[in-house]
């Protein structure tokens, strides 16, 4: 056995056992968090081996704790859950009810059956998002403050766009104002939550439903600066009166 | 080669490790999955020892790296308070409990995190310019977004250098000195666009996730807003970068669900800390909260930081 075979052979079981290393931080995301679902896990995976692949990681302070990297803010927040004043936690029930509405619109979209294989694909990954951040915001919220269905003044003025499509694109366009508003809300919301720890939540949702909009704003060539803004603005945002939450 | 050893022998040796690892790997994702399940019994520290986390303070305190597996670990963990069991695997202790975070942060944390916030602009915007001056950004979309994230960078360097002043504070106007001296070699190293497109990745999510981080500590619902008018754009600059190394794939685009902040620059990590706080004003802004909004005072009238729309901040005279 020549040193060259024998280095490619070790070299072999090193890069399975990084690999190997590597969807284990995986495994203990999902284990805490029960995100299974193999598209997330695939879409992460990706992202993760890409950035270690370009080496592209920047450590700081030369120490990295891998577990870490797997752990949603909004999720290790909940761990702390905190008590709210009455204008958070309205604040925290409207968000909840704007995302269960993402979520229904995106199931609503997929159901028109103009979008193709990719976009129904991504349409699921964007919705699964929301319905992470629905839960999210639920964990933080009293259980009798739960919002469980979504925003209905929302999806009423969402839902018939989506029903009057007449092509791909037009869905998409539903979904990209969606994402925008959405965006906005939280941008929105930001000016008054009170609690640190819910804002800190808010903090971790809020640049997620703006990298979706960019990702449909590029897909429907819709003008750069719209979708890349210097700043998050709250123009467009839903209002919480305009789209009020039934009084319980 | 070891004369006491034979090729064979190596080699055998060799494949017998790699079959023992592939037929361990899967018991020890179970036996992980046992321990972080919620009716585990394994005590919070065994389970920090697993995953490599010391302690909950030592956590705190780890370079700019991330902190988050504590909470976590906090959550799975029996502490003789009654816990809520989840459909999913794992456990949340219960919603009712106080909030152990409220009040977190101070000014002189403020002022830290915008300074840190803005060393990063501004080690965003020289690493452009080198690429920008490279030449090695052929492809007119990548140079084209190059330009407008530097430019983006210099707006938000402006929005941190404005706020910081409004409290009081020195801006800190100088990239990030442990960030730039971490990336360096990258940077010295450029040899095509794609190594260019990874390195504006890599950085851009530090700043993402920094920001995020920030959202969580700052003292003020319109520092908070300011900050995340900023990091939302951020992970948009992120999105973009996933889609220039990867394109015709948008599911890849968005990896995550929530913004995360291992790779944060964090208080007490070394990038925050080579930075610092700057000077503090004897005479800090007194944090008045009402209903909804807080209100900064300090001695000649009041400051309010806008976020969003325009990114100005109105200066109190």
């Amino acid at each position: 056995m020549d040193d060259k075979a024998l280095r490619r052979m070790a070299s072999h079981v090193d890069d399975v056992h990084r690999e190997a290393m590597r969807t284990i931080e995986d495994d203990l995301g999902e284990a805490h968090f029960g995100t299974a679902d193999p598209a997330l896990v695939a879409s992460r995976r990706s992202f993760l081996r890409r950035a270690s692949t370009a080496g592209a990681v920047i450590a700081i302070g030369g120490a990295t704790i891998p577990v870490a990297s797997m752990v949603p803010a909004a999720a290790q927040e909940a761990a702390t859950a905190p008590t709210l004043n009455d204008s958070d936690t309205q604040l925290v029930r409207f968000a909840q009810s704007v995302e269960l509405a993402a979520v229904a619109a995106y199931e609503a979209a997929v159901g028109t059956r103009l979008l193709d294989s990719a976009q129904v694909e991504l349409a699921s990954l964007f919705g699964r998002h929301h319905q992470e951040h629905a839960d999210a915001l639920g964990k933080v919220l009293p259980t009798k403050e739960v919002v469980t269905a979504p925003n209905q003044k929302l999806l009423d003025a969402v839902a018939p766009q989506i029903t009057a499509a007449q092509n791909a694109n037009a869905v998409l366009q539903v979904a990209y104002n969606l994402e925008a508003g959405a965006a906005a809300t939280y941008q929105f919301a930001m000016t008054s939550l009170i609690n640190q720890t819910v804002a800190g939540a808010a903090g971790s949702i809020e640049p997620v439903e703006a990298q979706h909009s960019v990702v449909l704003g590029q897909l429907l060539n819709v003008n750069q600066s719209e979708y890349l803004p210097p700043f998050q603005s709250q123009t467009g945002a839903f209002s919480p009166q305009t789209y009020a939450l039934p009084t319980s | 080669m070891s004369d006491r050893m034979s090729n064979d022998e190596i080699r055998r040796q060799l494949r017998e490790a790699e079959q023992a690892q592939a037929e361990a790997l899967p018991r020890w994702r179970e036996a992980l999955r046992r321990t972080f399940d919620g009716g585990a019994d394994a005590p919070a520290a065994a389970k920090a020892e697993l995953v490599g986390v010391p302690s909950r303070r030592r956590l705190l305190t780890l370079g700019g790296s991330s902190v988050l597996g504590a909470a976590v670990l906090a959550a799975c963990t029996k502490t003789g308070e009654p816990k809520e069991q989840l459909a999913q695997t794992g456990t949340t202790p219960t919603t009712k409990k106080a909030d152990e975070t409220a009040g977190r942060g101070s000014f002189t944390d403020d002022l830290t995190l915008l300074r840190s916030a803005q060393s990063i602009e501004v080690l965003a915007i020289d690493v452009y310019q080198k690429a920008i001056d490279s030449g090695l950004l052929t492809t007119a979309a990548i140079a084209d977004a190059a330009k407008l994230f530097q430019s983006q960078h210099r707006d938000h360097a402006g929005l941190l250098d404005r706020t910081t002043r409004d409290l009081g504070g020195q801006p800190y106007t100088q990239p990030n000195p442990v960030l730039a001296d971490s990336i360096k070699a990258k940077v010295d190293a450029l040899q095509t666009e794609n190594d260019v497109v990874a390195l504006a990745l890599s950085l851009e999510n530090v700043a993402s996730e920094s920001y995020t981080y920030a959202s969580g500590w700052l003292t003020t619902e319109d520092l908070r807003a300011a900050i995340t008018s900023i990091g939302a754009v951020e992970a948009r600059h992120v999105t973009v970068l996933i889609g220039a190394e990867s394109p015709g794939q948008p599911t890849l685009q968005v990896p995550f669900a929530f913004i995360k902040t291992a790779d944060a620059v964090k208080l007490k990590g070394d990038a925050a800390n080579a930075v610092g706080s700057g000077p503090v004003p004897a005479n800090q802004p007194a944090t008045t909260t009402t209903t909804g909004k807080t209100t900064t005072t300090k001695a000649g009238g009041t400051g309010t930081t806008t976020a969003g729309g325009t990114g100005t901040t109105t200066a109190s005279k």
